[in-house]
């Protein structure tokens, strides 16, 4: 069985997708595109396959990843005396490369397959690894809450003035909540970099994971609040923030320990071979 | 692609499963408008989980989509926050794919599966900006039709379509599209295009027709108003389906809808003539598909969706003739590549228990029995051909493989029932029980025992069948009945094994009104919806109080429509529709059925329906 790595991107009218749905489709791109992916034993097998992590609906990325396990590299769409004809003497970086033709050939414009790679032995997977999350936003003038952030912003100086002022705080206190629980955290060292460009978009590299993990709601509710806007629409971005707020995720990271530094890379480091799509 | 959407991304972010609205599915078709002379919308009255599991939406928007210049899109209901924000938003209603809105079509085709969608049917024109009625249309905006088995009797929704099409799509669509095309280039009016439509056959236009009544309520004639309109609309049907066009790319919802799966549609039509079923006197006859053909099919459907169950299609999959090949085949694709096969409708004997414990884990599914009717010789009035030892042995059969959980399928309010016939229901479940006990040993029962569940239904005696005379229940009258059913229940022996559920039959009796409604009804149809009604299927949001309103204000009552019986000479509402069965067969039938006599299924002998007359399928003359 191999693991693999695919980075893929979500733009169109497809960023709509949830990501339970999202999983589905992939589970229909698998089964069109005749990849002989494995499946789990027992009574109810499902594909192996994992996502890094959630993208909320609504938002873009050229940062998506997900882990598959194959039992190989054929096209299982093609009878056995087919199969007979592909050259059995397939380098990696050819199958690699003709899965991902395959792959795209099956999907829709707005979900594209970028990069692949071969994942050693022992590999961590995407779920668990990933350690940071670099996200571009940026406030929607169209809806009533994004309005008023972008008042904000203005009567602040601007977005780079608005954000270099939030990013120079030693500390900010905010409040995740949870489906069960609320507890107080530090923002500040979960914000390892933030810059604002031209057209007023910000783009963030933030804290991601299973601990501590920085959603862009929280951060631009924090960012509101810094602002002085009242607590009952920093209330209300948190929990609908996503018509409020455009979101792109440039890409997503796991954490390398290099001579005793700990450094973010890609979760398909530029690095190491792959196959781009 | 189209990157254009008609929401915002607030608006979409703002409502459930903005996926309902985006278009771009998988295998979705876009055209260039620029090459595109005659745009045609399907749209389907109910929201997209539902439409995008009807086969028929997936047939035309195929079939159409596959002619030069003309773009089928699709449109469905609006779930009920969308329509609040199209409406508080002021923007109409918008096909899919273009996102353009509907108002910008040629042609709006409907299709109608079921009579509580009618209040839907109203809200997609009204957040259309189309004119309701459809005498108050212009020459700019499109013409409305419908299609599907409601418009075997569509008088109720009469005034709010422009045509209907009576019969199979696969026929005519084109020719419809065509005509409308060739209409719009010569620059022809409203009326001399529906003119030239009510020449093609299958098509009714309802504005060429006047009905009289006579002064009970009751109608006196129904004739056309205009030279060249046939009296009578025959309806349009396949006579080879295995040259049929069929969806081999059907769109690929992003959101898991009702039918997430390949549907192969395997026959039409069905041998059994159970008198209470609609279907299966609309799509006489019985016609298979060749086996080959459905195989390639099903492997092309499979390979160009991606889905991963396929599910045969039918009124009864037992009845055709290949069904072992073509299982065997199915298995041994899909085992490989973990797909799932589904198989309904199928009659309980050894050959299906095969089958089911080959596809299906025994554990976790069930085993579905249709009785209908808890007495023998209830099951005789409707004809069912089921026979309480046939249901036993099944029983008996499923529980010594390994099942243990049976379903009962039966509906109340059926022509002549008695107390005795009810009680019948308790009597069945109860020796289903006894079954398990006397022939699965103690130890082989793993501490988890028989499990019957009977659930009911309220009869709606429908048009095209023998029982379109007879006077539906009372909802009070049901619910008395469902009394002496759970009584029944309560006294076996096995009772604690039996669990007795039953529909609540709040909307059964308006589906009874427009079943067998006449025209008067669309101002009754058009109140309720300005009172408010929307999706009256739907439990949650069905409000008696809006179409009890209705009723009063346009001076109708609905008992005259659901709870009265017909005399033989009646003119009903749709005799000038012809379904290919006659009137004299179904009164034939009306009348065996009062008396309890069975009549024999066309692979047995022929009762004389009428449908030779196609000369197809399994009648005189077809081939099977």
């Amino acid at each position: 069985m191999t693991k693999l790595r695919l980075k893929f991107s979500k733009h169109g009218p497809v960023r709509f997708v949830g990501h339970l749905d999202l999983m589905r489709y992939f589970q229909k791109v698998m089964r069109r595109a005749g990849v002989d992916i494995a499946y789990s034993e027992g009574y109810s097998p499902h594909q192996l396959m994992s996502f890094a992590q959630p993208l909320p609906a609504g938002a873009t990325s050229d940062g998506e990843y997900m882990d598959i396990s194959l039992n190989s590299f054929r096209d299982i769409r093609l009878s056995a005396g087919q199969a007979a004809d592909v050259p059995a003497e397939l380098t990696e970086e050819d199958a690699l490369r003709a899965l991902i033709l395959r792959m795209n050939a099956v999907m829709k414009e707005g979900i594209q397959v970028l990069d692949a790679q071969i994942l050693a032995q022992g590999a961590e997977k995407a779920m668990t690894a990933v350690s940071a999350c670099r996200w571009r936003l940026s406030f929607y003038a169209e809806d009533a809450l994004g309005a008023a952030a972008l008042r904000r912003i203005d009567a602040a100086g601007g977005t780079t003035e608005a954000l270099s002022r939030f990013l120079s705080e030693r500390s900010i206190r905010v409040v995740k909540k949870t489906k069960k629980t609320e507890r107080e955290l530090d923002l500040r060292p979960l914000i390892y970099e933030g810059s604002a460009a031209e057209d007023g978009s910000m783009t963030l590299l933030m804290k991601a994971g299973s601990t501590d993990n920085v959603k862009p709601a929280l951060f631009a509710a924090a960012f509101l609040a810094f602002l002085g806007e009242d607590a009952a629409s920093v209330d209300e971005l948190s929990s609908r923030m996503i018509s409020a707020l455009m979101i792109h995720r440039v890409e997503t990271y796991l954490t390398v320990e290099s001579e005793g530094e700990a450094l973010l890379q890609p979760l398909i480091a530029l690095s190491t071979p792959s196959i781009s799509g | 692609m189209n990157e254009r959407l008609a929401l915002t991304d607030a608006e979409l972010l703002s409502v459930e499963k903005p996926e309902r609205y985006i278009g771009n599915e998988v295998n979705a078709v876009y055209k260039d408008l620029s090459e595109v002379d005659l745009r045609y919308c399907m749209c389907f009255p109910d929201v997209y989980d539902i439409g995008m599991s009807n086969l028929a939406m997936q047939i035309i928007y195929g079939m159409l989509n596959a002619q030069e210049g003309v773009w089928c899109e699709r449109c469905c209901s609006p779930w009920t926050d969308l329509e609040q924000l199209l409406r508080e938003k002021d923007i109409p209603l918008f096909a899919l794919e273009s996102q353009d809105p509907l108002r910008d079509f040629d042609i709006l085709g409907f299709t109608l599966q079921y009579e509580l969608c009618y209040s839907n049917v109203l809200q997609m024109l009204d957040l259309a900006k189309i004119p309701l009625p459809a005498r108050d249309r212009g020459e700019d905006d499109p013409f409305v039709m419908g299609g599907g088995p409601c418009t075997y009797n569509a008088e109720p929704v009469a005034d709010f379509f422009d045509f209907f099409y009576i019969g199979e799509a696969e026929t005519r669509i084109t020719e419809v599209a065509e005509t409308v095309r060739a209409a719009k280039k010569e620059g022809c009016s409203r009326k001399e295009t529906l003119l030239r439509l009510a020449q093609i056959p299958g098509i009714y236009v309802p504005s060429l027709y006047d009905v009289t009544y006579l002064p009970d309520g009751r109608i006196a004639s129904v004739r056309p108003n205009a030279a060249g309109v046939p009296e009578r609309v025959h309806k349009e049907l396949a006579k080879e389906l295995s040259d049929t066009y069929y969806p081999l790319r059907p769109v690929v919802p992003y959101i898991r809808v009702a039918q997430d799966r390949v549907v192969l549609e395997i026959l039409r039509g069905c041998i059994r003539g159970c008198r209470f079923c609609q279907a299966g006197q609309l799509y006489k006859p019985f016609r298979e598909r060749d086996v080959k053909v459905l195989k390639e099919w099903a492997i092309a459907m499979l390979e160009q969706t991606g889905h991963e169950e396929i599910t045969l299609s039918s009124l009864s999959s037992s009845d055709y003739s290949a069904l072992g090949e073509l299982v065997e085949e199915l298995i041994t694709y899909c085992r490989e590549r973990h797909i799932n096969i589904s198989l309904p409708s199928l009659r309980i004997d050894a050959f299906s228990l095969d089958v089911m414990r080959r596809i299906q884990d025994i554990k976790k599914s069930s085993l579905t029995f249709a009785p209908e009717a808890g007495s023998q010789r209830l099951r005789n009035v409707i004809n069912k051909g089921l026979y309480e030892e046939d249901i036993l042995r099944g029983a008996r059969e499923a529980f010594l493989g390994g099942w243990n959980k049976v379903k009962l399928y039966f509906m109340l309010g059926i022509p002549t029932e008695t107390e005795e016939d009810l009680l019948g229901i308790g009597d069945i479940a109860g020796k289903i029980c006894m079954e398990y006990f006397d022939n699965v040993p103690k130890e082989e029962r793993q501490g988890q025992p028989v499990e019957v569940n009977a659930s009911s239904s309220f009869f709606v005696p429908k048009p095209f069948t023998p029982f379109q005379w007879a006077a539906m229940d009372t909802r009070e009258r049901y619910l008395e009945k469902v009394k002496t059913v759970k009584a029944g229940v309560a006294a076996q022996i096995n009772q604690k094994r039996i669990r007795y559920s039953y529909h609540s039959g709040d909307v059964s009796v308006l589906e009874g009104v427009f079943a067998r409604g006449d025209r008067r009804l669309s101002a009754v149809i058009l109140k309720a919806y300005q009172n408010g009604a929307r999706y009256d299927a739907w439990t949650e949001h069905f409000h008696p109080e809006y179409w009890d309103e209705a009723f009063v204000s346009c001076g109708l009552d609905p008992a005259f429509y659901a709870h009265r019986e017909r005399e033989k000479e009646e003119v009903l509402p749709w005799d000038h529709i012809d379904c290919g069965v006659s009137k004299a067969y179904l009164y034939r039938e009306w009348e065996k059925a009062k008396a309890g006599l069975e009549s024999v299924n066309c692979r047995l002998g022929c009762e004389g329906c009428g449908a030779a007359a196609y000369r197809t399928g399994i009648c005189p003359g077809g081939a099977a």
